[in-house]
This record gives C-alpha cells, sequence and structure tokens, in this order.
C-alpha cells in the first residue's frame, strides 16, 4: 500500500512539470506587451522598460520557465503583479474557504445522489422514481450560475432565510454554516444530478444480479439485500465518476464563488485573469491541479474501503 | 443504407430524441429567422421603459437600457448555437486527429499523445479555458478558441479506445493486404466505425460547450455589450436582482431549454446507436 501511494506520488512530477509548462506559456498568448498592459497606455517608455526587466519578460521563455520552477520548488511563487504581494502567501489566505466550500459541495453532492439513486432504482418506476429522475435531468440542464442566482433571488432577497453573499467565519460556528449553505448546494446539485442517475441505472443493474437472489432466498432481510449487497456494489461506478467530476466541480467554484463573493481562490483567479496579473493565474491554476491530483488519489484510496476486493501492490 | 434506414425507425419511435430534435429545430428556426420573430430591435435603448416588468407589450420585461428582453433572448439563440458548433468544432478537430493518430500508430506516438492528454486532464477545464481566454483578450471568438483548445482530450481518449478495439479487425488486415495506405485506411475503415460514439459525444458537448461559453460571458471575458448573449444577460441581471428580477431569470431559462434539448437528443441518439454502452459521467 505505502509503495502504490510512493508511486503514484512519483507519477505526480512529470504532470505537474508539463501542467506548469503548459501554464508558463500562456503569457506569450496575450497580445502585445504584458508591461505596458500593467502600465497602461499612457506610460512612458523608460519605465516599461524597466518593469520588462523587472518581471524578467526580456529573457527568453526557457529561462523564465527554469527560474520559476526553481523558485516553486522553494514554495516561492512569485509576486502579484498588481498588488505587489506575495502569490504563495495570497493563496494561502485564500485557499481555505476554497477548500471548505468544494468540500461541502461534495458531501452534498455524494450525500444526497446515492441515497435518491437507490430509492429510485428500489422504487423502478413509481412515482418517486420519476420526480427523482425528471429532477435530475433539469438539474443537469441548468447552469449552476443561474440557479444561484434564482436561489439568492428566492431565498435571500424575497424570504430572507440566508445571507446573499461573503463568508461569515469558518463553517463551525452557525454564521459561516448560514453563509456556506447556498453556494455549497448550488455547486453542489449538478453532481446530485449526474451521479444519483449513475447510482440508479448501476442499482437497476445489480438487482438483477444472481447473487442478489442468492441472498434473498437465504432468507436475508431487504434491507440487508439491499444496503450491504446492492448499494455497496452500486457505490464503486459512483465514486470512481465523481473523482472523474472533480477538476469540473473546481471549474465551477469559480463561477459560485464570484456569484457570492466567496473569498476563495476562484474569484482571485477571475480578478488575476481580468488583470492579466500572471504569476497569480499560474500560482492559482498549478494549486487547482495538485488538488485534483490529490483527490484523485484519495479517491483511488477510497475504494480499498468499499470493495475489499480491490488491492493495490 | 438499410442499416441508416434502421437507425432512422428506431429514432422515430424514441421520444425522448425526438423531443430533443423538435426543440434543436425550434432552436434553429429562431436562430435564422429572429429579425423576423423578435417583436423589438434587441439593441434599441428606450429611456421611457427602463425596467418595465413583464407585460403585454413587453413579454419578458425590459432591461435597464429599456431593451426588450424577449427580443434580446431571440437574437441570443443564434450567439448560443454558433457558440456550439464552433466549439465543438474546434475539440472535433483536434482530438479526433490525436486519437486517431494515437490508436493507429501506437508506440511512441501513442504514448507521447496521452501523455499530454494526461497532463491537459489534471488542469480543471474550465479554469484553463478561463486563462486562455483572459489572455487571449477576451471577447465571444477568444472564447471559442479557448473552450475548443481546452476540450479536445476527451475526443483523443474516447477516439484512441475505439480504434484500438477496431484496428484488430479482419477488415482493416484486409485493406492493409490490398495495400491502402494509412491514411486511406484511417479515412475510409476506421473512422466510420468508430462514428456512432462520436455522434453522441458530440451531441453531447454542444450543450455543454454552452453552458461553459455562458459562464465565461457571466464572469466578463465572453461577449462584450450591447451583444444580445444569453450569459452577459445573466451578468446584467445579477446586477439589477432586487430591482427587476426578469433581466436575468429569462436569459437562464433560455439557457436550461437549449442544453436540455441537446441533452435528450444526445441522450435518445445514444440509446439508438450504442444499445448496449452505459451512459458514464459527462
Amino acid at each position: 500500500m505505502t509503495k502504490y501511494i510512493v508511486r503514484r506520488l512519483l507519477m505526480v512530477i512529470p504532470i505537474l512539470l508539463g501542467v506548469t509548462f503548459i501554464v508558463s506559456s500562456l503569457i506569450y498568448l496575450t497580445p502585445g506587451d504584458p508591461a505596458s498592459v500593467i502600465l497602461g497606455p499612457n506610460a512612458r517608455e523608460e519605465v516599461v522598460q524597466q518593469l520588462r526587466e523587472k518581471l524578467d519578460l526580456d529573457k527568453p521563455f526557457l529561462v523564465r520557465y527554469l527560474k520559476w520552477l526553481w523558485n516553486a520548488l522553494r514554495a516561492d511563487l512569485g509576486r502579484s503583479w498588481q498588488r505587489n504581494e506575495k502569490v504563495s502567501n495570497m493563496l494561502a489566505d485564500r485557499a481555505p474557504a476554497s477548500i471548505e466550500l468544494a468540500l461541502f459541495a461534495a458531501i452534498i453532492g455524494l450525500g444526497l445522489s446515492i441515497p435518491i439513486g437507490a430509492i429510485a432504482a428500489v422504487y423502478r418506476n413509481s412515482i418517486i422514481d420519476h420526480v427523482f429522475m425528471l429532477f435530475a435531468l433539469f438539474w443537469i440542464s441548468m447552469p449552476s450560475f443561474w440557479l444561484a442566482i434564482v436561489a439568492i433571488l428566492i431565498l435571500s432577497l424575497q424570504l430572507h432565510l440566508l445571507p446573499i453573499s461573503g463568508r461569515g467565519g469558518p463553517f463551525w460556528t452557525l454564521n459561516g454554516l448560514r453563509h456556506l449553505i447556498l453556494p455549497a448546494f448550488a455547486m453542489g446539485i449538478r453532481q446530485v444530478a449526474v451521479l444519483s442517475r449513475l447510482t440508479r441505472t448501476k442499482m437497476l443493474e445489480i438487482l438483477g444480479e444472481d447473487f442478489i437472489g442468492t441472498a434473498r432466498s437465504k432468507g436475508l432481510s431487504e434491507r440487508t439485500v439491499i444496503f450491504r449487497h446492492a448499494l455497496r456494489n452500486a457505490m464503486i461506478p459512483t465514486i470512481t465518476v465523481f473523482g472523474l467530476q472533480i477538476p469540473g466541480l473546481f471549474g465551477l467554484s469559480v463561477v459560485i464563488e464570484t456569484v457570492f463573493s466567496w473569498p476563495g481562490i476562484g474569484r482571485l483567479l477571475v480578478d488575476a485573469v481580468l488583470k492579466r496579473d500572471f504569476p497569480l493565474v499560474q500560482g492559482i491554476v498549478v494549486l487547482y491541479t495538485v488538488m485534483v491530483i490529490l483527490i484523485n488519489l484519495l479517491v483511488d484510496l477510497l475504494y480499498v474501503y468499499i470493495d475489499p476486493r480491490i488491492k493495490y501492490e | 443504407m438499410s442499416s441508416r434506414h434502421k437507425a432512422l425507425k428506431r429514432l422515430s419511435k424514441n421520444k425522448l430524441a425526438i423531443a430533443g430534435l423538435l426543440i434543436v429545430v425550434f432552436l434553429v428556426i429562431l436562430a435564422v429567422f429572429s429579425p423576423f420573430i423578435a417583436p423589438y430591435n434587441p439593441l434599441k435603448q428606450n429611456y421611457d421603459a427602463l425596467f418595465s416588468s413583464p407585460s403585454s407589450e413587453y413579454w419578458l420585461g425590459t432591461d435597464m437600457y429599456g431593451r426588450d428582453v424577449l427580443s434580446r433572448i431571440i437574437y441570443g439563440t443564434k450567439y448560443a448555437l454558433l457558440i456550439g458548433v464552433a466549439v465543438v468544432t474546434i475539440q472535433v478537430t483536434i482530438g479526433v486527429s490525436l486519437g486517431l493518430v494515437a490508436g493507429y500508430y501506437g508506440g511512441i506516438t501513442e504514448s507521447a499523445i496521452m501523455r499530454i492528454t494526461d497532463m491537459m486532464l489534471a488542469i480543471p477545464a474550465m479554469v484553463l479555458a478561463l486563462a486562455i481566454a483572459g489572455f487571449l483578450g477576451g471577447g465571444l471568438r477568444n472564447v471559442i478558441i479557448a473552450l475548443g483548445a481546452v476540450g479536445w482530450r476527451d475526443y483523443t481518449r474516447l477516439v484512441r479506445g475505439e480504434v484500438l478495439s477496431v484496428k484488430e479487425e479482419p477488415y482493416i488486415e484486409a485493406a492493409r493486404a490490398s495495400g491502402g495506405s494509412n491514411l486511406h485506411i484511417i479515412l475510409h475503415h476506421v473512422l466510420p466505425n468508430v462514428s456512432a460514439s462520436l455522434i453522441v459525444y458530440i451531441t453531447l458537448s454542444i450543450p455543454s460547450a454552452i453552458l461553459w461559453a455562458a459562464a465565461l460571458s457571466f464572469l466578463g471575458l465572453g461577449a462584450q455589450p450591447p451583444t444580445p448573449e444569453w450569459g452577459s444577460m445573466l451578468a446584467d441581471g445579477r446586477s439589477f436582482l432586487r430591482r427587476a428580477w426578469w433581466i436575468g431569470t429569462f436569459p437562464g431559462l433560455a439557457i436550461m431549454f437549449t442544453v436540455l434539448g441537446f441533452n435528450f437528443l444526445g441522450d435518445g441518439l445514444n440509446d439508438i446507436l450504442n444499445p448496449k454502452t452505459q451512459r458514464a459521467s459527462r
């Protein structure tokens, strides 16, 4: 097991090298010169030239990349062009809010979709099944940021039940939780839609298998058959797909954080991109990638607990 | 020909696919004939009718410049469909070519292509698209390029997998034995046999391209004012949420309706073309 984890972690290195290389080259997409973009159209040429040198924009790409990489290995991601703060400090400030939001969205996604999918499958073709699956279809087609806006409109502006935006502190405080509910649901509901449909399909497949008949004929209670035998098997593909959805979840967080003025790295990224704050964009994209890779590793390890047949060498 | 005939027959029996097809046809009609269908000019500002709530005169109300929301939504159909098709065209061109090459040639070529694909898969697509669109300078064209440049990876994986399973079939062997060039074999024997999954995937990629493009416009990177694009209309609506709920609500419904139509069609086509395969993630 330890060997497997170490090997997986080693495989991360080439991927990270590639990703940072791709991200570093993005700056060449900018039409014109970033230094003049930062200083605006009225800046004097020698000031622009000074900034260009300060930001290493006059050096060849490979030199800049290797320099960035060398610094990044020592946890130095450079300084934000706009705010002259250390990127690593800005990320450390903002990341907890993003992780908290993504975590709750994931809990909502997995926590609701598995029971919903299972109930729909057990009561197949009943009204509950049809209602659940119809909702799922609508939710998949709904832009999450629109759902978020409608939820703010109804729950916050009309009924005054929940705050409109912002973060109210960490999730273990009441105010923090109140602020967290809407954005987490807006983000998680899409996962619920995708995953509950999948859980239902897999449950139906498994409920038709021989070993379920055997379990029933052994005289096991229906509850044991469904929970211990069927659901446990149906959860494996659901978790696989959940792992595949993680990058999408983070992508969504960019939009949701913006709608709710959530002080996380997603909203920071939008600001950074609009202002072409290159080191900050670079740092955030790399951080997102690292999080995706780590979570996928965790998902792989989770299998071992759910499916005893899976063993990693 | 007869297999195509059979597929058409199955299509006519699949209610989901028919519903989806009808929605898509309806949208195309809206897009093509918007000048004749829309009651007002979508860009015409009317300072006597700012923030009018939905009424018999303005069915879906007016926005902060007094522009008719319904007319803007109707004109927006064109942008949504164009974005969806353009993005997917770029994705398919890059993704399918790389997938065909990787699957057919194997070896180092395959490893190189698949490692790059893995790297692209590790970066959240939306995050990368946002960065690319932003550095290119925003605007609809750059959003299309960004989403196209990011979303090809799924096609590469899909096509490579299909090619690997088709490659060993006897008819490929036969084509090679009869002296067909690699390009000829790929285009005439391999590609047609992977096209069923491809058609389904394309139909399902169009709505996600529309959703993501709307999200990027919403964030201020896509369509620039006064373009009647649904995502940027939603962003307007967000700013005036307290005052005029209709500005953002209806464009959102339009996006949902469009996405739903393509999803119905895609799911239906999947049932028809790949009766055996499971729908996994999207």
